[in-house]
């Protein structure tokens, strides 16, 4: 661009170009360069050398790629279209199963039922834990996620817990409290200082 | 020192480096070394941290040009590594720097345009002068990197608008608007200092 082109702020910019060290600087950088390329080579495994050199080749190849197949709108339209097919299957599964009900999972209340749970200890075999389980006489036999199911159908006897809002930790409960303790009784000191 | 752009010479010199010839990158380096010092200093604005990183930008490509299949010139190639490398410091320095470049003291009153701005003049425009070189580097340090490295390869190194585009990646109307916008802030800058 001709000088009398430019305009002021160009004209200042272009005087910052002989801002450059002393020219015995060049001379000692080529040398610094070859020391800490030597000390690298030999601070470096071969491995790495060799790791190093097929990153940087991967990674022009990588670029020429993208920069020949993929520019940005086909990245932005790739997405587009991977969004579309996650909303399709989405969609088909809604149709497949209408009103989004789960699939009922029936169990026969009106025989005792044994849960089965297992708990493991370490270095010893699973124990299995079995608990009888015998609903109220009453509680539909068929008896489905969806269903509703209220307390006191399933425990007619017992009386449901209720714990008021305004409750002080020093009032009088209804209900018994278990407290279950870090340390053993036992254990305490009779006095604490 | 900007406008030409030799590259003819660096084909050879790749293929011999790329063989495994020390000598050949070696002329590389010293062929380079001066405009990617100006590059890599104006973009910081400190000569030990412009040191430093030439250093690694040098070893850097010495590590990559056997991956350089000559789809651009060597000249592209190293000085996108080294406005990438710069950013990339620049992103880690964050706004922690200091200038330790006291321009009217470092080569500049060599240059034929200070010095004809300067011959014949009274020690009040000399300061002024100085203390514009002053507050032009630090306008400079308030740009946006992407604007700071396009300003500093058109204005101060004299670089193309199609040659800086192919380094940055960008297209050649992302630089003109890069520029427009940076040079408007730099005006704003100095505007006080104008007035």
């Amino acid at each position: 661009m001709p000088e009398e082109d430019l305009s002021p702020i160009s004209k200042l910019l272009r005087m910052k170009r002989h801002e450059q060290p002393p020219p015995e600087y060049f001379e000692n950088f080529l040398r610094e360069f070859q020391q800490r390329q030597r000390a690298e080579m030999l601070r470096r495994p071969a491995w790495r050398i060799a790791l190093e050199r097929m990153q940087a080749r991967f990674s022009d190849l990588t670029r020429e790629i993208t920069s020949r197949i993929a520019p940005a709108q086909f990245a932005y339209g790739g997405a587009s279209a991977a969004v579309l097919v996650i909303a399709v299957m989405f969609t088909a599964n809604m149709l497949q199963h209408p009103g989004g009900s789960l699939p009922a999972i029936a169990m026969d209340l009106s025989q005792p039922q044994v849960l089965t749970a297992q708990a493991h200890q370490a270095n010893q075999a699973p124990v299995a834990v079995e608990i009888p389980v015998r609903m109220a006489a009453h509680v539909p036999a068929r008896f489905t996620l969806d269903s509703e199911v209220r307390f006191p159908d399933l425990f007619p006897n017992e009386a449901p817990r209720v714990t008021q809002p305004g409750q002080q930790p020093g009032q009088a409960r209804q209900h018994p409290r278990y407290i279950l303790d870090t340390r053993p009784a036992s254990y305490e000191p009779p006095f604490s200082f | 020192m900007a406008e030409e752009i030799p590259h003819n010479e660096d084909a050879e010199l790749v293929a011999r480096a790329q063989a495994g010839d020390p000598a050949a990158f070696d002329a590389l380096v010293v062929k380079y070394s001066p405009r990617l010092y100006g590059l890599v200093y104006n973009m910081t604005s400190n000569h030990e941290d412009t040191n430093d990183l030439l250093q690694d930008v040098f070893a850097k490509a010495y590590r990559s040009i056997a991956g350089f299949r000559g789809k651009s010139s060597f000249y592209t190639w190293i000085h996108s590594i080294a406005v990438n490398m710069s950013i990339n410091f620049l992103k880690k320095r964050g706004r922690r720097y200091h200038m330790s470049l006291d321009d009217t003291e470092s080569g500049v009153q060599n240059n034929k345009e200070f010095i004809e701005l300067t011959t014949g003049s009274d020690p009040v425009r000399e300061a002024d002068l100085a203390e514009l070189q002053r507050r032009l580097n630090e306008a400079m340090m308030k740009l946006s990197h992407d604007h700071r490295a396009v300003v500093t390869m058109f204005d101060i190194q004299g670089m193309p608008h199609a040659e800086i585009a192919k380094i940055l990646g960008i297209s050649e109307g992302t630089v003109r608007s890069r520029l427009f916008y940076a040079h408007r802030q730099l005006q704003n800058f100095l505007e006080e200092f104008h007035r």
